[in-house]
This record gives structure tokens, sequence and C-alpha cells, in this order.
């Protein structure tokens, strides 16, 4: 009795020390002042650009350590943040995991409306972060 | 050796060490300018996914970290190294992070009993190599006209 609670507890303590190691962490950084709109699941582009018109909003990140330190852990976060920053399509991704972590970027875009003519125009606006 | 020199070299290995403890170890870089323009303090035209194919070439820019280097701490930085070559417009080329298998790790055995480390700590070299991951912004600092702004500007979607 003894021994299987100490087999458990031992158990226990592995699994709350994977879980505390494994965390991902996704960021952005904007190129210019907009309005956050969420949407729809961003289109994912990875050495090729999207055929149809957009402007470049800014730049999200993921970084993904432990059990998360996969390509499609990043991936997916890097979409859930640009979901929440409003991005139509993430240009440009780069996504790599070695042992220890995986790390995603790319560019956040949204398809240019017929009114709407942005100029790209740096100014450092609001970084957010998940 | 002078006093003075001992004073300065310890000096800069405290900000070293202090720089690496906190992990402020980015690091960026800036080709020498092709023109030695004055630093531009105004806003800087990013083109982070397409060449606006106009402007002036003034000088390759990069900045580098660890692979939990903060986007929001490399962006600007890239930015300030673009205005700090005179330009007004970014150009970004390549980003993303790079993973590399390094020598033997290096750790820690202890030499004793429970509270030996670190005063008992003797250094080990274990067989796994060790990863070691960076994370890099490369691009270009441009000088773009007024003109060649709003003609970039006007052919955007």
């Amino acid at each position: 009795m003894k021994r299987n609670l100490f087999s458990y507890g031992l158990l226990g303590a592995f699994a709350l020390a994977a879980a505390g190691c494994s965390q991902i962490e996704s960021r952005s950084v904007a190129f210019q002042r907009f309005d956050p709109r969420p949407g729809a699941e961003a289109e994912v582009y990875v050495g090729q650009a999207p055929t149809r018109p957009y402007v470049e909003l800014g730049l999200v990140q993921a970084v993904g350590t432990g059990t998360e330190a996969t390509k499609q852990a990043v991936l997916r976060s890097l979409r859930a943040q640009g979901r929440q920053m409003g991005c139509d399509a993430l240009v440009n991704v780069d996504a790599q995991a070695g042992s220890l972590s995986a790390h995603a970027i790319g560019v956040c875009a949204q398809w240019a409306r017929a009114d709407e003519n942005a100029p790209q125009t740096e100014r450092l606006g609001q970084p957010t972060s998940k | 050796m002078p006093r003075f020199l001992l004073l300065a070299a310890s000096l800069a290995a405290a900000l070293g060490a202090g720089a690496a403890v906190t992990g402020c170890g980015g690091q960026s870089y800036a080709s020498p300018p092709t023109s030695a323009a004055a630093p531009h303090r105004g806003p800087v035209a990013v083109f982070a996914s397409r060449d606006p194919r106009a402007g002036k070439l003034l000088g390759l820019v990069s900045v580098k970290g660890d692979f939990n280097s903060d986007v929001r701490e490399l962006f600007p930085e890239l930015v300030r190294k673009v205005q700090a070559l005179g330009g007004n417009a970014l150009v970004i080329d390549a980003m993303g992070a790079h993973y590399e298998e390094g020598g033997p790790g290096a750790g820690f055995s202890k030499n004793g009993g429970l509270r030996a480390c670190p005063f008992g700590c003797r250094r080990s070299s274990s067989a796994a190599p060790m990863e070691t991951a960076t994370v890099e912004l490369k691009g270009r600092a441009l000088w773009l006209t007024p003109a060649e702004l709003e003609s970039i500007e006007r052919e955007a979607p």
C-alpha cells in the first residue's frame, strides 16, 4: 500500500514537473496603428506570397518549449495570435524546431479592400502579447 | 598592469556577466554605411514580405538573440539600426530561428554531501551535444525619396 502511494506520488511529481516545463508563448509587434479585428483563422503562407493584394500589419512570433517544442504547436499558436490580431494571412512564415524548443515567425497581413490604401509606415505601434 | 586598467576590465566583465544573467544577450549588427548619411529620426517604412525595388541602399542590418528573444524587442532594434544608417525604409529579407548542435555539453557534478555545491562542485562534461538556437532578423536599410514613397503607396493594394 505504502509502496503504491509512493509510486503514484512520484508519477504525479513527474507529470507536474513535465507540465511546468512546457510552455508556449506568442507575441506580436505592429508596423502601424490598426484596430485589431479578431476574425477567422488566418491562412498560412510558407515560401510563397499570396496572389491577392494585402497590407502588412506587423510580425507575429511563437516560441514553444518542452512538450510544445514542435512545429505544429508553434504554428497553432502563431495562427491563434494572428486571429487575435485580425490577420487574414500569415506570410513568409518560418517554423523551426529543435529538441528543446521550437520557434515560428511570420508577417501578419490583411487582405486589401477597395477603400483601403493604408501606408506601410512604421510607427512602432502597440506591441501586444498573449 | 595599472590599477585603473584592472578596474575597467573588471567593470566590463561585470557588465557582460550582468547582461548574460539578465538574458539581455541580443546582438545586433549594422554594416558600415555606404554613405555617411545623418541618422534619420522620422518614421521608417517597413517591407516585411516584398521588395519596393526602389531607393538607395545604405547598408545591411540584422539583429540576433537566443531562441526566446522577443520580436517586440528585436524589431524596434532593427528599425533603430536603419535610422542610425540614415534610412527611412526597411526591407526584411530573412527572419527565423536557426538550430545548431554544439560541442559536448558542460555540466556540474557534486563532489560531496548535499550541501557541497557550489564549493564542492566539479566541472564535468556530458556526452550529449548542446543545442543552441538563435533568432535573427536580417534586412536592408534604404533611403526612399518622397516621390518613391508616394509611388509605392499608390501602387500598394
